[in-house]
């Protein structure tokens, strides 16, 4: 049986989408009520908290997850990134208010020690680190938005789809880290053993974005 | 001691037995097959091996300073450190080179695992060339892992110098990227690089097809067809033929993308996969380009396991056969001396010294032997079948049970 996580929450009716359009079975994901653990046709999908997909994945509990570009570079994870869905599409991005751009107009050199915070400080520590920065990094689990706001941080590196929510904030985007997408993760493991199946959703996520385009 | 360093273990009861026990075994094997044991220092100079380790292993390096002052780091992998010091003791008469290790490297975490030390097992076989010298060692370590419960283990099968082929067809730098994505595993990263970078036709099919290219042996004819003719498949058909011939035809799965993580490996490639346990387990392969740093000219192949991998599988599946012996009123000697004729017969023993016969029998059921002696009245008791024996005649029955 091939264990599938899928992120609960904001991506799990995406995750859904997808695997409808790769004729995978999940009726029962939808009629799930509180079950975490849902059983169809072979494939025993698990409901977990997106940050911890990769977990799960490197440690071998799930075969398989859909999981963010984002989340996977955060967890450091040694897994087998099988394919881009090309959903789930937005950015990770350095924000902050007025006062945050024009430090980032300074030298260089001004930014060292800047306080960030983050849903992120792995990714954080690392781009900064990446420019010659050491950041202050601020670890928060959510309303990001709201520390520069506070005085909490300078600024903050957190995703954004369109952008709403930092302009209501009085927040503006900075620098872009990078683009996010829904990728199809598995389990080094899992992959030799069931490379029949994961061969095949590459396959068909080549042609969903094949007919997208045209 | 109450509290050991964060990412550091430390085994005792069970646990520890079946690591000791494994490696013994791994080393008994090996020596079997002329492989001599090597015991390489725990603390090495930085400027030894900085140069040939990859960033990603820098990056995670324990570095501190000698008494004496010397810039060191602390042993982060063990081929490296055999090579080294075969390149510095051995002349080229001395070769080929056998040798095995059972020891430990130690590495910064890499998230989300925590550990610093992982224990490993492994041997090098340097300087003997041709498919024999992968067979030989692909064979003995399959041999081992079957002795230590892993009869059902799968050797994953790859070769770089595939992969080196069908991306020299490409630019260098987009070969370098296409590279890089397969080392990171990244085959979502590999076909975007594909998309933005577009690759004449021709050329395009061997590399959309080539991280596709897994699977069971049969795969291998898939290749002969998507591949073009002048692919180096050879080295990679002989290593499986061999092994098939060997009688390791179910064990064996091929990916012609694996790319190990090390990037010193030049040739036949392979990872260990055990059904009872859900991570790596090791894995190897050729490396002659690392040895040429060296300054070695010809091939050398290797592998290491994880140790505590094989030994968490293995460890539900042990069975001992333990006898606490109640020494009573009867002599130490004679304690002893029946000790050491259950210890020759294969048995593990403890002696209980206490007087007390009802508290040495407490001790074994709370322990879970099976068995029970009384020295003074030379009888045994089985514990878990409520059953008496005369001394004797139990050694007798269970002698010819052997």
């Amino acid at each position: 049986m091939l264990t599938f996580a899928l992120p609960k929450g904001r991506m799990l009716k995406t995750c859904i989408k997808l695997l409808k359009e790769m004729n995978i079975p999940c009726v029962n994901i939808e009629n799930r009520g509180r079950a975490l653990v849902i059983e169809e046709e072979g494939i025993r999908y698990i409901l977990v908290k997106p940050m911890d997909v990769p977990t799960y994945v490197h440690h071998g509990a799930a075969d398989v997850a859909f999981a963010g570009s984002d989340v996977i570079w955060e967890s450091g994870a040694s897994l087998v990134e099988i394919t881009d869905t090309q959903e789930g599409l937005c950015r990770l991005v350095i924000a902050g208010p007025q006062s945050l751009v024009n430090l980032f107009l300074k030298h260089k050199s001004s930014l060292m020690g800047i306080r960030i915070a983050t849903k992120y400080p792995n990714i954080t520590k690392q781009y900064f680190s990446s420019m010659g920065i050491q950041p202050e990094v601020i670890p928060l689990k959510g309303s990001i938005e709201l520390a520069p706001l506070l005085g909490l941080s300078d600024g903050i590196l957190d995703i954004v789809q369109t952008g709403e929510t930092l302009r209501a904030n009085g927040l503006q985007v900075v620098e872009e880290v990078t683009q996010v997408s829904l990728r199809i993760i598995a389990n080094n493991k899992s992959v030799h053993e069931h490379w029949d199946k994961l061969g095949r959703f590459l396959e068909k996520i080549r042609i969903l974005k094949e007919r997208k385009r045209l | 001691m109450t509290k050991i360093p964060s990412g550091c273990r430390i085994y005792s009861g069970p646990k520890a037995a079946s690591i000791e026990a494994a490696r013994n075994t791994f080393l008994k094997v090996f020596s079997a097959f002329g492989y001599k044991v090597f015991c390489p220092s725990t603390i090495q100079l930085l400027s030894s091996c900085w140069s040939k380790l990859p960033p990603s292993i820098r990056e995670k390096l324990i570095v501190l300073n000698t008494p004496y002052g010397e810039v060191a780091c602390l042993r982060p992998d063990l081929t490296l450190t055999a090579v080294s010091y075969i390149s510095s003791h051995y002349a080229p008469q001395e070769r080929p080179l056998r040798i095995c290790y059972a020891d430990k490297i130690f590495l910064g975490p890499e998230e989300p695992e925590t550990n610093l030390e992982h224990l490993q097992l492994g041997a090098e076989l340097i300087g003997w060339d041709g498919n024999g010298a992968d067979i030989e060692i692909i064979s003995i370590m399959l041999k081992v892992l079957d002795l230590l419960g892993h009869n059902d283990a799968q050797v994953v099968i790859g070769d770089t110098n595939i992969i080196d082929f069908i991306l020299k067809k490409t630019a260098p730098d987009i070969a370098q990227s296409l590279r890089n994505a397969l080392l990171r595993q990244s085959l979502a990263e590999y076909y975007s690089i594909l998309e933005r970078h577009p690759v004449p036709q021709l050329k395009l099919s061997p590399l959309l097809a080539l991280p596709t290219l897994k699977g069971e042996t049969t795969i291998l004819e898939k290749a002969e067809r998507l591949l073009p003719k002048e692919t180096p498949l050879e080295d990679i058909k002989y290593v499986i033929s061999s092994l098939e011939k060997l009688g390791y035809a179910k064990r064996i799965v091929v990916d012609f993308a694996l790319s190990r993580r090390l990037n010193y490996y030049s040739g036949p490639v392979f990872e260990v996969y055990s059904p009872r346990s859900k991570k790596l387990l090791g894995g190897g392969g050729r490396y002659d380009a690392l040895l040429t740093s060296y300054g070695i000219i010809g091939q050398a192949i290797g592998f290491a396991l994880d140790l505590e991998g094989i030994t968490q599988a293995k460890e539900s599946n042990t069975t001992s056969n333990w006898v606490m012996i109640w020494a009573g009123k009867a002599s130490p000697k004679n304690a002893m001396e029946k000790a050491n004729i259950l210890a020759d017969r294969g048995f593990h023993v403890e002696l209980s010294w206490t007087n007390n016969r009802q508290q040495s029998i407490d001790l074994a059921k709370r322990r879970k032997f099976r068995w029970w002696l009384s020295i003074s009245l030379n009888k045994i008791y089985d514990l878990g079948n409520a059953c008496e024996y005369d001394l004797a005649e139990w050694l007798e029955k269970e002698e010819r049970k052997c």
